[in-house]
């Protein structure tokens, strides 16, 4: 247990819930913002493996599940295993240039759009698939894969200096 | 073979902690009576960032937004004299029409002047998703701030306080899709229930309760009261399309809200409503009483109208008030 990475991990997904609820509402598109959140777990789930990335996406979902004020256990439920997914592939990947994990990006958050309207179909309120999907589902999905080109890199620049001092670390460089 | 003993062992807490979470949603998807200790915790934690990262965010919109307009500000300029004439007539007939509206009160004396309690609020976040429609408000518990107590702006109505912490509280606002408001059509009187809708961004879904409603575009919402939460007589919205369904058995309608919410900054909580006898929530003006000098006012509202993003809470306190007593003037005088 590094207490030291954790925290300053733990600080990380604070600081993007934050930015998400405040910065990220002026620049929105059509009523869609992009999930910064996504990008960090994608990111941990492409550079740091499977276990790293299933805890990562547990936590930052369930502190975005506390500060949004839905259901509790949704976002959880989906960035961890978007997490788990994302690290199972991550060593069967070719990871040395930006559109595999773009296309992670944009597909990571199809399926996180997916499973939240099916979640909130199937205990909150009945909502229209199709508009879902084109409104929601889709805008949302192309926006954070767009803004991941430039979250992206920051994400694993920030991950390699985070874990630096791991000698056998297998991180992958942004440029 | 222990490889293999603690892979098995990973997926079953992996398995569990899904299952976990699945019942965590189930039991928290309903509305709930409070927050946990640990959401309270931690919403109280970010909200002093949160609103120091927004007040940061508007003040840099607003420096773009200034130099971006300062080629259309001399038609700016004069669009607002001729809008201060205009309004400046208004404001005049608004006294005419605030003094009958006193003497027709105190014709059917229905005056039961009770003072509501309000208080201003700050937005300091929204919902970091794209879901659900919430706002975030700097006063909480310790404002006298509870759940279930309605939400409006100088132009109507917002929502409900749907989640409370000590300091910070969570609008839900009219455009989410889990938000229903009784309303009234205000030209034919008839009952109907607007939702908010996934589908419809920044505006509202009117169902009728009636079989054979009379919708036309333009008519006017406001809430009936009828669902014990929102006071009676605050305007919703406008219609603005209004849809016949298969076999023109049913009619629906669009409601385009009267509340921008897209540039919501302050709001006003009501901490307080008033019941008639029928136990329909009214508002009550606190004017009458405390405000002898009648054009304070209105004068406010009209200062208030120019400069529409005011950050003065005071002049949007005076701005409501002259709201809310035009609003009794049109709904509450006609109702009955």
């Amino acid at each position: 247990m590094n207490w030291k990475r954790i925290l300053i991990l733990a600080a990380i997904i604070i600081l993007v819930i934050i930015l998400q609820s405040t910065l990220l509402n002026y620049i929105g598109i059509w009523g869609s913002k992009p999930d910064l959140l996504l990008i960090f777990v994608i990111a941990i789930g492409l550079t740091r493996g499977v276990q790293d990335s299933v805890i990562f996406g547990f936590a930052a979902g369930l502190l975005e599940d506390i500060a949004a004020g839905g259901m509790i256990g949704e976002t959880a439920f989906v960035k961890m295993l978007i997490g788990l997914l994302v690290g199972l592939f991550e060593q069967r990947l070719f990871k040395e240039n930006f559109i595999v994990p773009a296309c992670m990006i944009f597909f990571g958050s199809l399926v996180q759009g997916l499973l939240t309207f099916f979640f909130i179909n199937s205990f909150q309120v009945r909502l229209d698939f199709l508009s879902a999907l084109l409104h929601k589902i889709i805008p949302a999905a192309l926006y954070t894969s767009l803004v991941s080109a430039a979250i992206y890199p920051l994400a694993v620049r920030i991950y390699a200096k985070i874990y630096s001092e791991h000698i056998y670390s297998r991180i992958y460089r942004a440029r | 073979m222990p490889g293999h003993s603690g892979i098995n062992l990973r997926f079953i807490i992996l398995i569990g902690i899904l299952v976990i979470l699945i019942i965590a949603m189930f039991l928290t998807s309903e509305e709930r009576t409070g927050l946990s200790k640990i959401e309270v915790f931690f919403r109280d934690l970010i909200a002093p960032v949160q609103s120091w990262v927004n007040k940061v965010c508007d003040s840099v919109v607003d420096a773009f937004s200034f130099i971006g307009n300062i080629r259309n500000l001399s038609r700016e300029n004069r669009v607002l004299k001729n809008q201060v004439e205009e309004l400046t007539y208004l404001n005049n007939s608004l006294n005419e029409a605030k003094a009958e509206n006193e003497r027709l009160r105190r014709l059917l004396e229905v005056s039961r002047m009770i003072p509501y309690d309000k208080v201003v609020a700050e937005v300091i976040a929204r919902s970091p998703d794209n879901w659900y429609s919430n706002i975030v408000i700097n006063k909480g518990y310790d404002d006298g701030i509870r759940k279930d107590m309605a939400v409006i702006t100088h132009a109507g109505l917002v929502g409900k306080i749907s989640e409370v912490t000590k300091r910070t509280a969570t609008v839900l606002l009219l455009t989410d899709p889990r938000s229903a408001v009784g309303g009234l059509n205000q030209r034919t009187r008839d009952i109907v229930l607007v939702e908010g809708s996934a589908e419809l961004k920044n505006h509202l879904l009117l169902k009728p309760l009636d079989d054979m409603p009379e919708l036309h575009k333009g008519d006017v919402v406001i809430s009936s009261g009828l669902g014990g939460i929102f006071p009676k007589g605050l305007v919703i919205g406008k219609i603005v399309v209004v849809e016949k369904g298969d076999f023109g058995m049913t009619t629906t309608a669009v409601v385009e809200p009267a509340v921008d919410f897209g540039k919501l900054e302050y709001v006003m909580v009501i901490r307080e409503t008033v019941r008639d006898d029928q136990g329909v929530m009214i508002i009550m003006s606190e004017d009458d009483g405390a405000n002898t000098d009648t054009n304070t006012g209105l004068d406010a509202g009209v200062v208030n109208t120019n400069a529409v993003n005011s950050t003065n809470s005071v002049n949007a306190t005076d701005a409501f008030n002259t709201d809310v007593l035009n609003a009794n003037v049109s709904f509450g005088g006609g109702s009955r």
